[in-house]
């Protein structure tokens, strides 16, 4: 089915309509212990029509009909059922191609190279000497080609390859230890340098080693914390990018992905300090959840969502922002041709301050330095919030003494925000799968920062 | 059509053995929320599934295109040739006859987004014969037709529907919650669901704190359901075995919970049958832990050709890790009533949210509770408490279970299209470490 004819057809019916085509290919290497493990090809194509019925909303898709006609039925009649009545925000209509390049094209290399270059990853790991019985190694890289037109006439052309890598490490000391890490690059393979993939590995096993042979018992009550920016990053997607999401404030995922403990009247209200700005920034160049227009062609910019320890701003569709009498910014994504476009993180990050890591460490009596995290949890308000230490060590007067296993951070949103009283120059981002929704969508996303000092937080 | 595409697959005689498989679903929901419906959306999907082996060597193929069959061959002989033989590998599988199983009911397959809009009306308008403030949720129905073929002689077609509702009711400070799935949208009572969430909500108004701690539970069948799939996920898959990464490690034979059964039985039309698995192998009932011993993991043709065993017929389609799909948990001879008035001290939880593995070996998992937790003491229920956060080790918990309802309770886990049989249990201990403001 050609997308800009169903438009056309369907532009008489409906009040409203946009066409989504996507084609997409991906490859996927699984690597265990240097052996591959699988290959997998996954080739997928199909178009959705959403359409806006005398105020309700009707989206169809497919991969597989060839009868239009069909097609826009069920899309009318999907729209005549849903009682809601709702509009979307009037946006300017874009014509434009986008593409993501690449220096070292996925298209051109082959499986061959990406199988030499994940053993010779593994052989590094294991020139360390440290104990590493499983290590489990996933790349995927995928070409995407999208077309997008809605009867306001946009039309936005879009071509996007991606790699997405991650490891699984069990270490064995005296205590078994794991360790997870995800990379995500819009661009090609030179993803594989600008990750700086092999030295972030091994330093992974050297650390995961030194806690597992020398980690003491994490101490517990209240003292400082340094987050270094993979812990940074998970707070602020958690606890910062998921409540600020317009449609969980809204209700409208009560069901699913739950509510926020923000309401719409919040805006301005004091969620943390001072240093606290939380961005969320689709544009950034050859970032994982980068993106020229969003689902609904609204042109990506950048959004502060906490700004200066207040509630900012909140992520938007057409028709949240329709709903709060605002202008959509850009933030509805959909996983696939297959769903709907809501509300949706990119890539959030705790934006960096001045403070050098000694600056930061320097006047910390006693504390804790979680570098990353084991395990992370949230209730469903994104209020109260729990974050495992992966490699953690004790602060003593300014210095970072014995590792420690598994500090426990149990805290609120605000108790997390309000204890932060200096954000450190040394921005960094690491990739994630974010799950939202029902049908559900998964998507690819960065999260990142600085690391971080809090003071007198508790620990249990 | 789909079949003669298929055959011709199966003959292509540069692999040493193929299989191939293709899903076709249509699905439907209708989501609701403020009380409203607000989406109603229809996704019709077809994908084609190839596994070709050439001298132990495995490659796949995923595709939405029948098209282009011949390139999608031509690429899978690249990339399967590419690879390194896998001497773990022995056969796919041959035949074997399977039962029958209904698992088609015409009154979901031909449901419209009209009965959808009439049956979410008759939920909506019942929560709000109580004085709360708003329904939300979301109603599936779903159809899928699945093929399986291979080179050994597999050939088989099955087609199933599915049904699914969660809603969740919410006034100013409470919060309810329902959930019901089958084969056959005829089963479900809207006004009952939608009685059940509001009733809990105003239960659960004005929760008060208490502070964390080990406490007595009664778990909701939803609460138990949440358990058994991470369960599932934390070890019943012979990969997780064979890989040393599942609690059953090293405990075959051993007690490792106080006296409950958990089976996964396939054919067991009371949850998500299925005549066969996404291999073709016909489903049985696998006994995981009887009376607390535990007793076998799930297989599929590669895990249980690595051991010399036979594939109990858990393979899922597009991975390579068996599933427990049709979960049993054994039911009892008590009842919810009979479960508080046994209750010292103790909490009445609905259901757990946002739950991560925390140790997989020890079973041991965190989360939070939701939409209904309330305190017990001596033997009533006293008053809604704000959600607590719990870090537990699961199998510790179950050591201690004192009773076990004999109502169950079917609930999915739809991604996989499997379910889990539950019954309501009653706990001796369970460790809340946490708590929350509302």
């Amino acid at each position: 089915m050609d997308i800009e004819k169903i438009l056309k057809k369907v532009e008489e019916k409906a009040d409203y309509a946009e066409v989504r085509y996507e084609k997409s290919l991906t490859n996927t290497l699984v690597m265990k212990n240097g052996n591959i493990d699988a290959v997998n090809v996954e080739q997928e194509k199909g178009i959705s029509l959403r359409v806006l019925y005398d105020g309700g909303i009707g989206f169809v898709s497919t991969n597989s009909s060839k009868d239009t006609d069909d097609f826009i039925k069920r899309a009318i009649k999907m729209a005549k059922n849903n009682k809601s009545k709702v509009g979307l925000s009037k946006e300017k209509a874009y014509e434009d191609k986008w593409a993501v390049t690449q220096k070292r094209k996925i298209e051109d290399t082959g499986l061959e190279w990406k199988i030499e270059y994940l053993q010779d990853l593994d052989k590094r790991m294991m020139d360390t000497k440290v104990n590493i019985p499983a290590r489990i190694f996933q790349l995927n890289d995928t070409l995407i080609e999208k077309e997008y037109v809605n009867s306001d006439g946009a039309k936005i052309m879009a071509y996007h390859p991606k790699i997405g890598f991650f490891y699984f490490l069990t270490v064995v000391g005296k205590t078994v230890e794991q360790g997870y890490k995800q990379f995500g690059y819009s661009g090609g393979y030179e993803a594989f340098d600008v990750w700086d993939l092999e030295n972030v590995a091994i330093d992974e096993v050297k650390g995961l080693n030194k806690v597992a042979n020398q980690g003491k018992e994490a101490p517990k009550g209240k003292m400082d914390l340094l987050c270094g920016p993979e812990v940074t990053g998970i707070a602020a997607h958690e606890s910062c990018g998921h409540p600020t999401e317009a449609d969980r404030i809204m209700g409208r995922e009560s069901s699913q992905a739950g509510e926020s403990f923000i309401k719409e009247n919040m805006v301005g209200q004091e969620v943390g300090s001072e240093y606290v700005t939380i961005a969320e920034d689709p544009t950034i160049e050859h970032s994982y959840g980068y993106y020229k227009y969003d689902g609904e062609g609204v042109k990506a910019r950048i959004k502060y969502l906490y700004k200066e320890g207040k509630i900012n701003e909140f992520l938007h569709s057409r028709e949240t922002a329709y709903k709060m009498g605002i202008q959509s910014n850009g933030a509805a994504r959909a996983s696939s041709y297959n769903r709907e476009p809501i509300p949706r993180m990119a890539n959030t990050f705790f934006v960096p301050g001045d403070y050098s890591f000694d600056e930061l460490i320097k006047d910390i009596k006693f504390g804790i330095y979680m570098k990353n995290f084991t395990e992370w949890n949230i209730d469903d308000k994104r209020y109260n919030q729990r974050y495992i230490g992966r490699e953690s060590y004790i602060i003593e007067n300014g210095e970072i003494k014995d590792p420690v296993k598994r500090p426990v951070l149990e805290v609120t949103t605000p108790g997390f925000y309000k204890a932060v009283d200096a954000a450190g120059n040394d921005l960094e981002f690491t990739a994630g799968s974010c799950g939202k929704s029902d049908p559900m969508q998964g998507l690819d996303v960065w999260m990142g920062g600085p690391t971080i000092r809090l003071r007198n937080v508790i620990f249990r | 059509m789909v079949e003669e595409i298929l055959r011709k697959i199966v003959e292509d005689k540069d692999f040493d053995q193929i299989q191939v498989s293709v899903l076709h679903s249509e699905n439907s929901l209708t989501r609701f929320a403020n009380s409203i419906i607000h989406q109603n959306v229809n996704e019709t999907h077809i994908e084609l599934v190839i596994k070709g082996v050439i001298d132990k060597k495995i490659g796949n193929i995923k595709t939405t295109s029948f098209k282009d069959v011949d390139e999608t061959l031509k690429k899978l002989k690249k990339i399967t040739k590419l690879q390194k033989p896998n001497p773990d590998f022995k056969s796919l599988p041959e035949n074997k006859n399977h039962k029958t199983i209904n698992a088609f009911y015409k009154e979901t397959y031909e449901s419209t987004p009209e009965e959808r809009a009439e049956n979410v009306k008759t939920l909506v308008e019942t929560a709000h014969e109580r004085d709360i403030e708003s329904v939300s949720g979301a109603f599936n129905t779903a159809y899928t037709k699945f093929y399986i073929m291979n080179s050994l002689g597999v050939d088989k077609n099955f087609e199933a529907t599915t049904a699914s509702l969660s809603t969740n009711v919410t006034s100013k400070t409470g919060y309810g919650y329902a959930d019901f799935t089958s084969r056959n949208v005829k089963d479900f009572n809207f006004a009952g669901l939608g009685n059940e969430a509001a009733e809990r909500c105003i239960m659960n108004e004005n929760p008060r704190s208490i502070k964390p701690g080990e406490y007595e539970v009664v778990l909701e069948d939803y609460a138990v359901g949440t358990i058994m799939i991470y369960l599932c996920f934390m070890g019943f898959s012979a990969t997780d075995y064979q890989e040393k990464r599942s609690f059953m490690c090293g405990n075959i034979g051993k007690k490792i919970t106080g006296d409950v059964t958990i089976r996964d039985d396939g054919l067991d039309e009371t949850n998500f049958a299925m005549p066969f698995d996404f291999e073709g192998v016909p489903k049985q009932d696998v006994p995981l832990i009887n009376e607390g011993v535990a007793e076998n993991v799930v297989h599929n043709s590669y895990t249980a050709g690595k051991e010399n065993k036979e594939s109990t017929g858990h393979a899922i389609l597009g991975s390579d890790k068996p599933f427990p799909t049709n979960l049993f948990f054994k039911p009892g001879d008590s009842n919810k009533e009979e479960m508080i008035s046994e209750t010292k001290k103790g909490l009445l939880i609905t259901r757990f949210h946002y739950v991560n593995p925390i140790h997989r070996i020890k079973t041991i998992i965190t989360g939070m509770t939701r939409d209904g937790t309330f305190l017990i003491e001596n033997g009533e229920i006293k008053y809604p408490v704000k959600n607590l956060r719990f870090t537990q080790s699961i199998f510790e918990a179950l050591k201690t279970v004192e009773l076990i309802s004999k109502e169950t309770k079917l609930e999915g886990f739809s991604w996989l299209g499997g379910g889990v049989r539950t019954p309501k249990l009653k706990l001796g201990k369970f460790l809340f470490t946490g708590t929350t403001e509302f």
